[in-house]
């Protein structure tokens, strides 16, 4: 499966591309493919048991993200500049070059996708920068 | 001489069983005499236990078939599956594979499971006061000795821990197994939270109940227990209306009430926690270490003659449901994802 991700201002300018259904599906079916709104977690709440409190809460990547999943490449999602990252988890789970589309900075440090389509991991490590992805494109024939 | 007047017969008979992707369309008209597996009378039929389906005159030996002939099926799920057979071992199904074996074909929403790590992974066993952890999970102040990570019969993956607590504190006390306060997902007040699991209490000197409770956005425990029940055997499950003022987060928690001066002496397996927000259970989602994670719906469509039909859809404990009046259009029939049960033996079509 190839998983796109892109990044919207907000909910309202993602409306606008894929419609969500209205009961509120964590995932739905449409033309283009399975969309999945999901979070960016650039750091994880941290939780104080002593004090039964969170004393850090989580930080999320501003703006709204979804992951469309696919059967192939959509070269109509690859023509949206919202259309950050295109990847191949097939390749990735086989631990294979499995980016065909980065377009994100080689500083940028990668946030945590979340959720996953269940049965695959993102596949980038934590901590990990653009330049992980740029190493890890596929090359061209 | 002529060799053959009559209409060449087809190469090979519209029943028989075949292995490769070409399609395989009947070559009879409908108005020839069903398959005798077809119910009379039916405009299309889909069998979920055989793996075989009719439709618009075409037999299909497989479910998968029909799914690779676009113009009578399509099948999608962007995301593994489990199912349940009869054998009680759960098998898994890779994306865009159709969920099917011998309780018919299982059809779901898209569910996300809100329980990070449901398949146990990266934990270290040991006493979680020194050194034993399980990821995104905890047992609160009282800690707990984590034995052993194993199989179980079902095929999911257990965590099996040791739970021995004095209460010295003078009033009773709730030690709880859950998910970790900074793993919770997000919630608010009105949603419809479910949580499953299953959960072998080996040995336990007091009851434990699989709870829903409610936290603020800091983490900080509100009120509001529903106490969930045994529906199979091992497998518990809870569902629980948010209710609380300033609900921000769901808690999956497990475990006894121990009345003061009393000791807790317990040992518990726990396999593929699950909190989600649907109406009805769905089947166990395994979500990564430090991830939750979505199953995509399993969308079966079929395109049927255009017109309106009665749908009578047969389940896996034999009752049935009848869709009447369904329209469909060219743009084709998918099946429902809120069907009375998930698990669908047959779905017949008949012209209304």
């Amino acid at each position: 499966m190839i998983d796109h991700l892109l990044h919207f201002e907000d909910k309202a300018a993602c409306d606008a591309v894929f419609q969500p259904p209205a009961d509120g599906s964590p995932a739905w079916l449409e033309e283009r493919g399975t969309v999945m709104p999901v979070r960016l977690v650039v750091a994880d709440a941290v939780y104080d048991p002593e004090l039964d409190a969170i004393t850090m809460p989580e930080a999320i990547a501003t703006g709204y993200w979804v992951a469309c999943r696919c059967e192939i490449k959509s070269e109509v999602l690859v023509a949206m500049p919202e259309c950050l990252t295109v990847t191949d988890t097939a390749r990735a789970k086989a631990g294979v070059p499995y980016v065909l589309l980065s377009r994100i900075a080689s500083d940028t440090v990668l946030a945590r996708v979340e959720p996953v389509f269940a049965g695959d991991d993102y596949p980038w490590p934590p901590g990990a920068t653009g330049a992980f992805l740029q190493e890890n494109l596929i090359a061209s024939p | 001489m002529t060799l053959n007047a009559s209409p060449r017969l087809p190469l090979r008979l519209p029943f028989a069983k075949r292995s490769g992707r070409v399609p395989f369309p009947n070559p009879f008209t409908p108005s020839m005499p069903l398959p005798v597996w077809v119910p009379a009378g039916a405009a299309f039929f889909l069998d979920g236990v055989n793996d075989r389906a009719w439709v618009r005159g075409a037999s299909f030996m497989s479910l998968a078939d029909l799914a690779l002939n676009a113009a009578y099926g399509t099948f999608s799920r962007a995301s593994t599956g489990l199912y349940l057979p009869t054998s009680g071992v759960y098998q898994s199904f890779t994306s865009g594979q159709i969920r099917r074996g011998d309780k018919g074909m299982l059809i779901e929403p898209a569910t996300l499971n809100g329980f990070k790590n449901s398949g146990m992974s990266g934990y270290t066993l040991g006493y979680t006061g020194s050194g034993g952890s399980m990821p995104n999970m905890g047992f609160g102040s009282t800690g707990a000795t984590i034995n052993s990570v194993d199989v179980l019969a079902n095929g999911l993956t257990a965590i099996d821990f040791s739970w021995n607590y004095t209460n010295s504190t003078g009033t009773v006390q709730y030690p709880r197994f859950s998910n970790q306060v900074a793993d919770m997902p997000a919630a608010a007040i009105g949603q419809l939270w479910r949580a499953s699991a299953y959960i072998e209490v080996i040995s336990s000197n007091f009851g434990m109940s699989l709870l829903i409770q409610e936290r603020d956005a800091g983490g900080t425990y509100l009120s509001g227990v529903s106490a969930g029940s045994i529906v199979a055997p091992g497998f518990y499950e809870a569902s629980r209306t948010l209710q609380t003022a300033g609900v921000a987060k769901t808690e999956w928690a497990f475990g006894p009430a121990v009345p003061a001066g009393q000791t807790l002496v317990s040992r518990v397996r726990i396999a593929a926690p699950q909190l989600e927000q649907n109406s009805k259970r769905t089947t166990p989602i395994i979500t990564p270490q430090n991830s939750t994670a979505t199953r995509a719906a399993d969308a079966l469509k079929i395109l049927p003659d255009a017109g309106t039909y009665n749908i009578t859809v047969t389940f896996d404990d034999n009752s049935t449901q009848v869709l009447s009046g369904q329209v469909i259009t060219g743009a084709g029939w998918t099946v429902p994802t809120n069907l009375n049960r998930a698990y669908v033996k047959t779905i017949a079509g008949y012209a209304a």
